[in-house]
């Protein structure tokens, strides 16, 4: 399906880089880098160079700790993505939030995607994204609560609950009005799921590819890598980029990432594998 | 009076092994500038190239490259009368004939270089050397002087094919020789030349 991402359209067959640009002091992989908005708006400088066609921009980290206000939350997000608008016109801007208020405060300021991490928490999300023309991202949570960790959550069918919960976000979106090729799904690895839980959506992929919906997968250096491999924060790469290319493979549109150059050789290599796109520049044993 | 045009043989040049930066881009725009040109000339098309010499005989595709690539290049083109020559023993290429085209694929040695198909062997550019004199000389007679052992030896495929065109051209000559591209940026030595007028 063709994806429309509010400034932007894309073919059905493009895979899209989204880089993660927090403007938070605590989240857990940059642990406040991009803290300073000089050094969020380098980020994005950066980011759009290697070559990423989206940002996604959040004011919050996922994990408990401090609480964060809607007012504060509008603070540290809505004037950076106008500043980035003016800087990157056709940049596709994501901005990493649950709160239908500050959506409409970073949509004014020229956002193009709502990426709600928290399964829906807030129902008036998809409206923000209606009234704006924006597209969002419905991910599966399982029902918790926003910023929570989760605390003995079993499944018993896992898949079953991905695809219910993740169809109904993305119906629910429509009848709000956001235009259907603006819907995205994202199972949502390690939110309400254990590691068994987010390999088992890697590994099962296809079935949530075979909704018809766009599919992001958001993997980046999170526990379900760390768990699998014995490897803390800092060492994650290689296997992000594993379960990056199983993904890939298996059919996912936007992977939602802090390593940009190393995730696009990832996806690319995997769709060059599955036949989808051609050899970058091929002339051993052709010349 | 006939024409002649020649092309290299490079498997890149497919359609099935297309990149999306193509790598032969140079190579691939002269190989079509001088089809086009041939074509233009021509009534009728013969098309002369070697077998394919690499890999297992019985695994390679029964089409030897060089006429794959001939045809991938004449179905872009409006449709003439084509007669195919593999040169081999007992093969040989007819003679010319009013509005008759021959077009050449062979390259030269795939020595020529550290990172050439078959690294480096120094006796490849002289050898080289040759086979563009006698492209520039438009004497067909010259083919039949370059040393086939050698050519085994550099991986060059072309000397046969040559030879084949020397005998179907004997006693002619170009009136006009344009070498369009002379280029071994692979290690392999590829020519795109046009002989108007061998008569």
């Amino acid at each position: 399906m063709t994806l429309a991402l509010r400034s932007r359209s894309f073919p059905d067959d493009a895979t899209l880089v989204m880089a993660i640009v927090n403007r938070t002091p605590d989240s857990f992989y940059d642990r406040g880098a991009t803290w300073q908005e000089d050094r969020a708006f380098d980020r994005v400088d950066q980011v759009v160079a290697q070559g990423a066609e989206i940002v996604d921009i959040g004011g919050i980290k996922a994990a408990p700790g401090e609480f964060i206000d809607e007012a504060e939350e509008i603070r540290r997000v809505a004037s950076f993505v106008g500043r980035v608008r003016d800087r990157h016109p056709g940049l596709v801007i994501s901005v990493d939030t649950w709160r239908s208020g500050v959506a409409r405060a970073v949509l004014e300021e020229g956002a193009d995607v709502l990426n709600d991490a928290w399964g829906g928490a807030d129902p008036g999300l998809v409206d923000a994204a209606a009234e704006y023309g924006a597209a969002i991202i419905c991910t599966h949570t399982g029902g918790v609560t926003p910023r929570t960790r989760p605390f003995r959550m079993e499944y018993d069918d896992l898949l079953a609950a991905v695809l219910r919960d993740l169809r109904h976000y993305a119906d629910r979106a429509v009848a709000a009005g956001v235009a259907r090729e603006s819907v995205v799904i994202d199972p949502a690895h390690d939110f309400g799921k254990n590691t068994f839980h987010s390999l088992e959506v890697t590994r099962r992929l296809d079935e949530i590819v075979a909704t018809g919906w766009p599919v992001l997968v958001s993997l980046s250096n999170k526990d379900f890598v760390g768990e699998a491999l014995g490897v803390e924060v800092g060492d994650r790469l290689p296997g992000t980029l594993a379960a990056t290319a199983l993904c890939a493979a298996a059919g996912a549109r936007i992977f939602r990432v802090h390593e940009v150059v190393e995730t696009r050789h990832a996806v690319d290599l995997a769709n060059a594998v599955m036949g989808r796109i051609r050899p970058r520049s091929a002339i051993r044993g052709l010349a | 009076m006939t024409d002649v045009a020649f092309v290299p043989a490079p498997l890149g040049l497919l359609h099935q092994y297309r990149s999306q930066v193509d790598p032969l881009a140079d190579v691939r725009a002269a190989v079509r500038a001088a089809a086009v040109w041939l074509h233009d000339r021509s009534q009728e098309l013969v098309v002369v190239t070697g077998p394919a010499r690499a890999g297992d005989p019985t695994d390679r595709p029964a089409t030897p490259p060089g006429l794959r690539i001939a045809r991938e290049l004449l179905a872009a083109l409006p449709p003439l009368p084509v007669t195919e020559i593999v040169v081999g023993p007992g093969v040989t290429v007819p003679p010319p004939g009013p509005r008759r085209g021959v077009l050449v694929v062979a390259d030269g040695s795939a020595r020529r270089s550290l990172r050439a198909p078959g690294h480096l062997d120094e006796r490849a550019v002289p050898f080289d050397d040759d086979i563009e004199a006698a492209l520039l000389s438009g004497d067909p007679a010259r083919f039949a002087a370059l040393d086939a052992g050698l050519a085994d030896e550099l991986l060059c495929a072309a000397v046969p094919v040559l030879a084949g065109v020397a005998d179907a051209l004997a006693g002619g000559r170009a009136s006009t020789v344009h070498l369009d591209l002379s280029a071994d940026p692979f290690g392999v030595q590829y020519w795109v030349a046009r002989w108007a007028d061998v008569s």
